[in-house]
């Protein structure tokens, strides 16, 4: 194959993979691919407007409301304590390992003294987003909440006539399929097949990635895991000054419908991504040791 | 800053957009460059017009993430640049990249010829699809990133020797499932 074949095909390589690489993975920092392949649940993916971790964790089987699920996510996103063998020959791995594991010993800690009060807030859409349990003790916070909405809907209602049309771009490479079911995808293929072209909008309902107090102060970015719907965020670098040593905090979430103009054409790609409505929703949370 | 808020900004035609990018992503597209073009004028040049392609391509784009897209624009410049440079200027890590699947795609000694873009394209996505996350972070860091095995093994935490071999299995892998697909390697 010719060397200019070659850089084409890999030019054409999917963002969704291009983003996954984008980072260091410490899902790696385990032995060979034998030990990997257990911890596939835990594949890192990056919110790139949070600058935050996402760690996805698929079929564990945490069941919201029997316990902390900030404390068994922290217990699934532990790794087993290096050897002595993988301290001589990989001490960097091994010394990454051990800061991970006490990380998630704290998160562990703060899951079992949080307040699992739920708290939720209805949109007139009736998604519901749920804070099912805190911890913040002045210096520390780490929260956990789950949004009930809509999967990602598909309205075919979009063409060359809609306002939005102008807008479009080519994004040949784009994977605008990732969050749709295999039906969904299929029922686009076969509308793109008979008609040799198709316009659709995918609106999906999400929470944005700025979580903040009343006066504004963003309390991000986080490091995230999400188990079974449950989302957890804990800061990445300790809360901002604002935030500290206060008795309680209101922090302010808000819930987005994200919109995607997907117009296909034969082998072409055209997309066009508006700025996001979102609704603000406010959560008062305590100071666990001024109870 | 926020790659929302530096969007933002590039949506206002602030110039202070590109200062913005650089100093969040700047770090990533010098990389990206300097592995491909392994000559620091032409990087430097490069990286100039990735920033002029990113003014030029937001608005109306609103990408995300915003760093997959700057690098990608970037490394699209930079091979173009690497291929239309003579090969005693060639002496990047992107060159050595490209021998190792050179060679191994050439080894099935099919017949050679100009493969459909659209084809390659969905051969390429379908394999990565088949990889486990971590072969798939090796495969993409060391060919599409171009980075050195070094820098792809202390990403990974991992040797360069265990990478290489990890690479080699990947590339073969890569071999058979073209040839399965009954593409011409």
């Amino acid at each position: 194959m010719k060397r200019e074949t070659i850089t084409r095909m890999l030019n054409d390589i999917d963002d969704r993979f291009v983003s996954e690489a984008a980072f260091p993975d410490p899902a790696s920092a385990r032995e060979g691919p034998e030990r990997i392949k257990h911890m596939k649940k835990k594949r890192i993916i990056t919110l790139a407007l949070a600058a935050a971790l996402i760690l996805a964790l698929g079929a564990a089987a945490y069941a919201a409301g029997l316990g902390s699920a900030i404390a068994e996510i922290a217990r699934e996103l532990s790794h087993s304590v290096p050897d002595e063998e993988m301290r001589k020959e990989r001490p960097e791995a091994a010394a990454y390992i051990d800061e991970w594991n006490s990380r998630m010993d704290e998160w562990a800690e703060m899951g079992e003294n949080s307040d699992k009060t739920a708290q939720s807030a209805v949109l007139p859409d009736g998604t519901t987003i749920t804070l099912t349990e805190n911890f913040y003790d002045g210096d520390r916070l780490a929260l956990s909440y789950v949004l009930s909405a809509e999967g990602p809907r598909i309205d075919y209602d979009f063409g060359p006539d809609h306002e939005c049309f102008d807008l479009l771009t080519e994004s040949n490479g784009l994977a605008w399929y990732q969050d749709l079911s295999e039906t969904q995808y299929l029922e686009i293929m076969a509308k793109l097949k008979l008609r040799g072209k198709v316009g659709f909008v995918i609106r999906t309902v999400g929470v944005g990635d700025h979580v903040r107090l009343a006066d504004g102060t963003d309390i991000g970015p986080f490091i995230g895991a999400e188990l079974d719907g449950n989302t957890v965020l804990v800061p990445q670098n300790g809360l901002p000054e604002a935030a500290k040593g206060q008795d309680k905090l209101e922090l302010s979430f808000v819930v987005k419908t994200y919109e995607a103009y997907i117009w296909l054409e034969g082998d072409q790609v055209y997309s066009y991504y508006p700025v996001a409505d979102g609704v603000p929703v406010s959560f008062e949370i305590f100071n666990n040791t001024s109870k | 800053m926020t790659d929302e808020e530096i969007i933002n900004l590039f949506f206002e035609r602030s110039e202070q957009a590109i200062d913005e990018l650089a100093r969040q992503h700047g770090g990533a597209v010098t990389r990206v460059v300097r592995n491909i073009l392994g000559n620091e004028q032409d990087a430097e040049e490069c990286v100039n017009d990735t920033y002029l392609g990113v003014w030029n391509a937001i608005p109306p784009h609103r990408p995300s993430p915003l760093r997959t897209f700057v690098c990608r624009i970037a490394r699209n410049l930079a091979t173009k640049k690497y291929h239309a440079n003579t090969a005693e200027k060639r002496n990047s890590q992107y060159d050595l990249a490209l021998d190792e699947l050179a060679e191994t795609l050439a080894a099935a000694g099919g017949v050679e010829q100009e493969l459909e873009a659209q084809e390659l394209r969905a051969a390429i996505n379908g394999f990565l699809g088949t990889l486990s996350a971590a072969d798939r972070f090796l495969f993409l860091r060391r060919y599409w990133y171009a980075e050195s095995v070094k820098d792809v093994a202390k990403a990974a935490h991992s040797t360069a020797g265990s990478v290489a071999v990890r690479l080699f299995r990947i590339r073969e892998k890569l071999r058979l499932y073209l040839e399965k697909e009954g593409l011409p390697v």
